[in-house]
This record gives structure tokens, sequence and C-alpha cells, in this order.
């Protein structure tokens, strides 16, 4: 017998002995759903082909392509193997962010002064960040990681257009921490223990949105260049009169206005008092204004059978999207209890103060009164909060569902208080139709937890979910198909299965209907706490199915 | 034939991020494009033992086979490949799948000149199905280990045990250990042959 027969009996012992060959349907079919079908094969860079170890620096150049240049390193090994490192590039927003080879040495450094950084994205290649921290790790997309997080680099693909050497997808594991990603058409948490799979946007895509984004500032350009031309081409005018003098000032009090200073905070808590100072309340109210419209226009855009991306529209999106989400660290470091990022940041302190600042730069201040009712709401919520927080949870699911359940009664609560063009500015007409295009909404919460599971019926669904279940929690077929028979028969709700897939809610943008999610969390809690009754698993398994983070929510075809 | 490679191109270019959202008429394509989710399903869970035991043979770990074997499936998911016979499709997803396992070594794990071994050894055992067959083989086979032999199976295999523990429980050196298992297997790998021979 030779040694290829003696290895064989091996690993066939080993099957016979439990190793056995997983069902990966569902992994495959999620990973499809991820990344999309693709459109070309997966091809690997010509082998030979030499790139000089400086593209790594080119590649810092090519931030705004969102391009990643791969090169072959040379390895530092006496050998003269090499092997491929894709250099990405980062860009921190807020807090810092550095750089680690395997062997413990720091690359770089990175603050929201430096320049774009490369970042050596080979297996073993670490991320890490003692602040919360916000960047963007392009092209990839925005993350925002929590005080103390540590992102280690598992596995990296490329893919080769047009001659283009680019990378397609990163996967990376969450050492330490906590890390929250956006994305036009995902965005997720991670935590400690967790694998993050972030898929580069498509490269027709990004050359569009490259487009897009030029032509936006040549039309800026020769706008100004109009304006100077018309300026330049009118009759001078008289300058303006100097402003009076100080001493002309009376000394009586400027009158008093509905509202605090700008920048400032409207209502706060001594517990949280420094940290919420720190955030510019101003800029948030501005910034979510500008948001809020076109996440509406998103929504109604996206909401027709097979429609394409709105390259103009998502270029203003993920603009304002990222002037909000560059507020989350601070967000985060002020210790707001929150379930996840998210959670922090519709804490009811922070949506009272976002509120009030949107109010107010659309020229709709909250009265003395409404501040007053407001400050004794957020007080009242924020308590609750920190009760749930707090709170024993057997599943950790219970504190998303607590929360959420919580923060819709104090959107209505809020709701109740304002005037109806408060309230229309706010809650605009059609912004609640799905989750995620409201940011007054709990499903600014629920996007980021949930899974759309697509399937024909309870069944399907069953053999999806158990299939996953078994993988993530290393269950052996008999016990995987007594997951399955527990969730095919508690799946069956009408209340999951009514609603057939909307067009958006299988688009680019992945917008589920309002609820949804919700709806589903609370069955997966059902069937979560009848697998720990029903099914025999181990210590080991019961804390990972407990710890999940993900809502998988049917998505009836 | 090359129009029809150029039909699945265009099948393939469609921009979707569900698969099962493409309408597919196969025309005069020789063979059926994979294009749903119950295609999908079926498609993996035919082929996925036989791949996955494949790049186990070549070396790779459980978990590594998990992510190869997936890995190669989504290969074929998104190229222009045409379904046309099982053998075929086997065929091209253990190409890949070794590709895979290969380039993750900065060093090939095997030379160039072994695959035609490992091919054959691979082909002799996985037969038309994948190795099913050979598998109740050799549960029969293990069945029938008596004595020290049995012991050693039960320990590596079962128990997990390390070649010191063994050691010390059968009376003999890690050296022995390691022996006794190679005969082991040796023996089980004749049993496995002479119940196929005798269509058992």
């Amino acid at each position: 017998m030779n040694d290829h027969d003696d290895r064989l009996v091996d690993v066939a012992l080993q099957e016979l002995h439990g190793s056995r060959p997983p069902d990966l349907s569902a992994r495959v079919l999620l990973a499809l759903q991820e990344r999309g079908a693709g459109p070309l094969p997966r091809l690997l860079p010509r082998p030979g082909r030499a790139w000089p170890f400086a593209a790594l620096w080119l590649a810092a150049l090519l931030l705004g392509a969102g391009v990643a240049v791969v090169v072959r390193a040379l390895d530092s090994a006496p050998s003269s193997s090499s092997h491929e490192v894709a250099a990405l590039v980062v860009q921190v927003l807020a807090g810092e962010v550095e750089a680690v080879a395997p062997g413990g040495e720091r690359a770089f450094r990175a603050t929201p002064d430096a320049a774009p950084m490369a970042f050596a994205a080979a297996r073993g290649h670490r991320l890490r960040s003692a602040p919360a921290s916000s960047f963007q790790l392009a092209p990839f997309g925005h993350l925002v990681v929590t005080a103390q997080t540590e992102l280690e680099v598992r596995a990296m693909e490329w893919s080769v257009r047009s001659g283009v050497v680019a990378a397609s997808s990163l996967t990376l594991a969450v050492v330490a921490g906590v890390v929250t990603w956006h994305t036009l058409t995902d965005t997720g948490t991670a935590s400690a223990g967790e694998t993050v799979r972030l898929q580069a946007e498509d490269g027709s895509s990004a050359l569009a949105l490259e487009n897009a984004r030029l032509r936006q500032r040549l039309g800026e350009l020769e706008r100004e260049q109009e304006l100077r031309a018309q300026e330049a081409s009118r009759a001078p005018v008289e300058p303006p009169p100097p402003p009076p003098p100080v001493a002309a000032a009376t000394n009586e009090d400027p009158p008093s206005t509905a509202t605090p200073a700008t920048g400032t905070i409207t209502f706060t808590d001594p517990q949280f008092a420094e940290a919420l100072a720190k955030i510019d309340w101003t800029k948030l109210g501005v910034d979510t204004n500008e948001l809020a419209p076109l996440l509406v226009e998103l929504g109604e855009q996206m909401a027709a059978e097979g429609a394409e991306l709105p390259m103009a529209l998502v270029i203003k999106v993920q603009e304002a999207n990222q002037r909000l989400v560059a507020q989350v660290p601070a967000i985060l470091e002020s210790g707001l209890p929150g379930f996840g990022p998210n959670g922090s940041y519709t804490h009811p302190l922070v949506t009272a103060n976002t509120l009030a600042s949107a109010l107010q730069a659309a020229g709709q201040a909250l009265s003395a009164d409404q501040r007053a009712k407001i400050e004794g709401l957020a007080r009242t919520f924020s308590a609750e909060s920190r009760a749930i927080a707090d709170g024993a949870h057997e599943i950790e699911l219970e504190g998303l569902l607590a929360e959420v359940e919580m923060k819709d009664r104090f959107y209505r609560e809020i709701g109740g208080v304002l005037a109806p063009e408060q309230h229309g500015t706010i809650w605009r007409a059609g912004s609640q139709a799905y989750e995620g295009t409201n940011l007054f909404d709990t499903g600014v919460m629920m996007r980021v937890h949930a899974q759309a599971v697509p399937a024909k019926d309870p069944a399907d669904f069953a053999r999806v979910v158990s299939g996953r279940l078994a993988e993530r929690l290393g269950l052996d077929d008999a016990t995987a198909a007594q997951v399955r028979s527990v969730l095919a028969q508690s799946a069956g709700a009408s209340e999951l299965w009514r609603d057939r897939a909307s067009p958006i809610e299988t688009s680019a943008v992945h917008f589920l209907k309002s609820g949804r999610s919700q709806t589903a969390l609370r069955h997966q809690l059902e069937w979560t706490r009848q697998i720990l009754r029903q099914v025999p698993l181990s210590a080991e398994q019961r804390k990972k199915l407990t710890s999940m983070g993900q809502v998988l929510v049917p998505l009836p075809r | 034939m090359a129009s029809a490679h150029a039909a699945c191109r265009n099948v393939a270019g469609a921009k979707s991020l569900h698969p099962r959202a493409l309408v597919v008429d196969s025309g005069d394509v020789d063979g059926l494009r994979l294009v749903s989710t119950d295609d999908v399903t079926r498609l993996v869970q035919t082929h996925q033992a036989e791949v996955w035991r494949y790049v186990r043979f070549l070396g790779a770990s459980a978990e590594l086979a998990d992510d190869l074997t997936q890995d190669a499936f989504l290969q074929l998911l998104r190229a222009p490949f045409v379904e046309r016979s099982h053998q075929e499709t086997v065929g091209w997803l253990r190409r890949v799948v070794r590709n895979l396992y290969v380039k993750s070594f900065r060093r090939p794990p095997f030379a160039v000149a072994e695959l035609d071994a490992i091919e054959s050894t691979w082909d002799a055992f996985a037969g038309d199905d994948g190795g099913a067959e050979g598998l109740e083989h050799l549960r029969a086979c293990v069945e029938q280990l008596t004595g020290r032999a049995r012991d050693a199976v039960r320990l590596h295999y079962h128990e997990r045990h390390s070649r010191h523990a063994i050691g010390e429980q059968l009376g003999i050196g890690e050296d022995g250990v390691k022996s006794l298992l190679r005969r082991t297997r040796a023996l089980l790998r004749e049993c496995v042959e002479r119940r196929r021979r005798e269509g058992a």
C-alpha cells in the first residue's frame, strides 16, 4: 500500500468516525446572494507577472476609484517563492487605526489627518483600533468599530475585469470588539468570534459611480465658472456700510430663542453629558435632513420590478450616509447602551437630540413645551434602555427585541408631541415603507441584524436554516434533522408567509418591508427556545445558538 | 458550439444579485444552464460529498475542505459552465478544488508527477458514487477488526487519543502505534478491495 492509499483510508476512517462532508447548499446559496451570481468566472493574476512593491502606494492614489491593486510581494523568507498580497486603502474618518503584520510589527498608524494608507491584506494581517473609530476600507466600504477592536484577514479574492486586477471579496475575522460595515447594498454587524465577508463593488458599478461623481464635480465647476463670469460682467456695486460701532449697541439681552445655540445639545443626562457634548448635533440634524428624502427616493426608485441602481442618487446617499456614520464613533464612545452600534445611535437621548436638531435645521424648532415633554420622554425611555441593557437574556436576541419594542413606543410617544408639519418632516410620506429608509425608526436597527432567507414555504426555510445552524453549531446529521423538524413546525406562522417578496426586497438595496424583520425575530426567539428545550445540544452548541446575532427573515418566493 | 458558448456567457452576464431571478432560454445550448435556487441546491447536494472527500484526500483539513468545496461551487456557478453530465461536472469541480487547494500553499503540496498516482487512487476508491460504496465496505471491514487493530482504530479515530495515550493503553511506544495504525489501514484497504471484487 502506497502513501496515497494510506491517506485515503485514513481520511475515510475519519469520515466514518464523524468527520463527514457537510451540506454546503445553504452556504453556497447564501454566498451567491451576498455576492451576486457574478458575470464572470474568477480569474487569478497571470503567473509570473511581477508588480512592483511600490504599487502599494499607487493604490493609495486610487482611493477615489475604489480599486485595490494586487501585487506579488517578494517573500521575506529565504526561498524565492512569492505570494499574492492585495493592497487595500485605509482612510480614517474618526479615531485611529493600526495595521499590524502577523509577527506583531506595526505597518502604519492612520488617523483622520493622515493621508490614505495602503494596507497589505494578506492572510494573518490585522487592523486594530484602540478608540472607537470609523474608516473607509476601499473598495469594500465603510467600517465602524468599537474601542479595542481587532480584525484579521482570513481570505482575499481577486478578479480580473477588462485587464484590471481588482479585489472582489475580503473575509475578516473579528478577533476582538465589534465592527459594523456599511455599503450601499449591505450593512451588518459582527462581534468577536464572528467572521465578516465583505464584497467589493462590482467593477462596472465602481466605474459608473466614479464617472457619475466626476460628472457631478464637472457640473459644479461649470456652474461656479458661470457665476464668476456673470459677476464679472455686472457693474461694480457700492460696498456695504460698515457695521455700527460696538459702543452703539444696547445693553439689552438678545431675544430668547426656542432652541439652544447652534451645535449645542438639547437633551442630556449627567452620566453621558461630557461625551454627548462632543457631538456636533447641529451637523447631525442637517445631515439627517439631507439623507432622509434621498432614502425615500431610493426606495421609490428601486420598488419597480427589475429597477437598476440610480447611480447619481446612490452617490448622494453614500455621501450623506458617510457624514452621518462619521458621528457614530463619538456616540459609541459616550457609552450609551444599545444593541450594537445602531442601538446606541437610536438611543432615546441621541434620537431626541437628533430630532431637535433636524427640526431646527428645517426651520421647525421645538417649542419650549415640546422640549419639556420630549425631555421627560427621553429620560423615561433612557432608564428603560439601561434596564434592558443591564437585564439578563438567555438568548442575546431577546435584548434586541426588547430594545426595538421599547424604541417603537418611544417613537410613537415623540410623534404625539410634534405638530403635523414637524411630524411630516421627521416621518415623511413613504419613508416607513421599508426597514432602513427612515432614520427615526427601529428599521435602522433591524436592518443591521436581518438576513433574508428566500424560501418557498416553511419546509424550505427549515431546510436552509437547519443547514446553516448545523454548520454554525457543528451539528451531526441526526441533530440537524431534529432542528429541521422543530423549524418546520414553528416557522409556519401565517404572518411570516402571507406577504410575498417584493422586487425591492430582492433588489441590490435589500430594503425589507417594514416590520418583516421584527416579526421574524419574535418567531426566531420562539424556535430558538424550542430547540433549546427539545434538541440535545452540547454546552458549546447551546452557547453558539443563544449568542446568534442575526435574525433569519423568511422571504416568501 | 461557439454560439452555444456565447449564449451561456450572455446568461451569466445578466445583471442580477439573485440567480433564481434569471430567466433562461436554453435554446440551442447543449445542456442545462443552472439558474434557480433549486438547481443550485440540487447541484451542490449531488456533488458536494465527492468534492469534499477528494480535497480531504489531497490533505485538506475538514474546515479547509468546507471552504474550498464552497469556493469550487461558487466558481462553477459564476462561470459560463453548462451542466451536461455527472462525470463532466465532477471532473470540473475536482480540477477547480485541486487548484484551489494547491493555491492555498506557498509551495505545491505535491509534485506534478504525483498527480497521476493521486488521481488513479482516488478514481479507484470513488467509483461512480463519489466513494459512498467504498465507505460502506470500509465500515463493514472495520467491524471485522479484532484485537489491537480494533482498539487502535477505536482509540485513534473514535476517541481521538494521541499516539502517546494510545501507546500507554496498548503497552507499546508511539512508533509502535504509528506502525500498527498503518498496518491496520493496509488491512482495511485490502478488505475493501476484496469486498469490491466479490461484489459484497
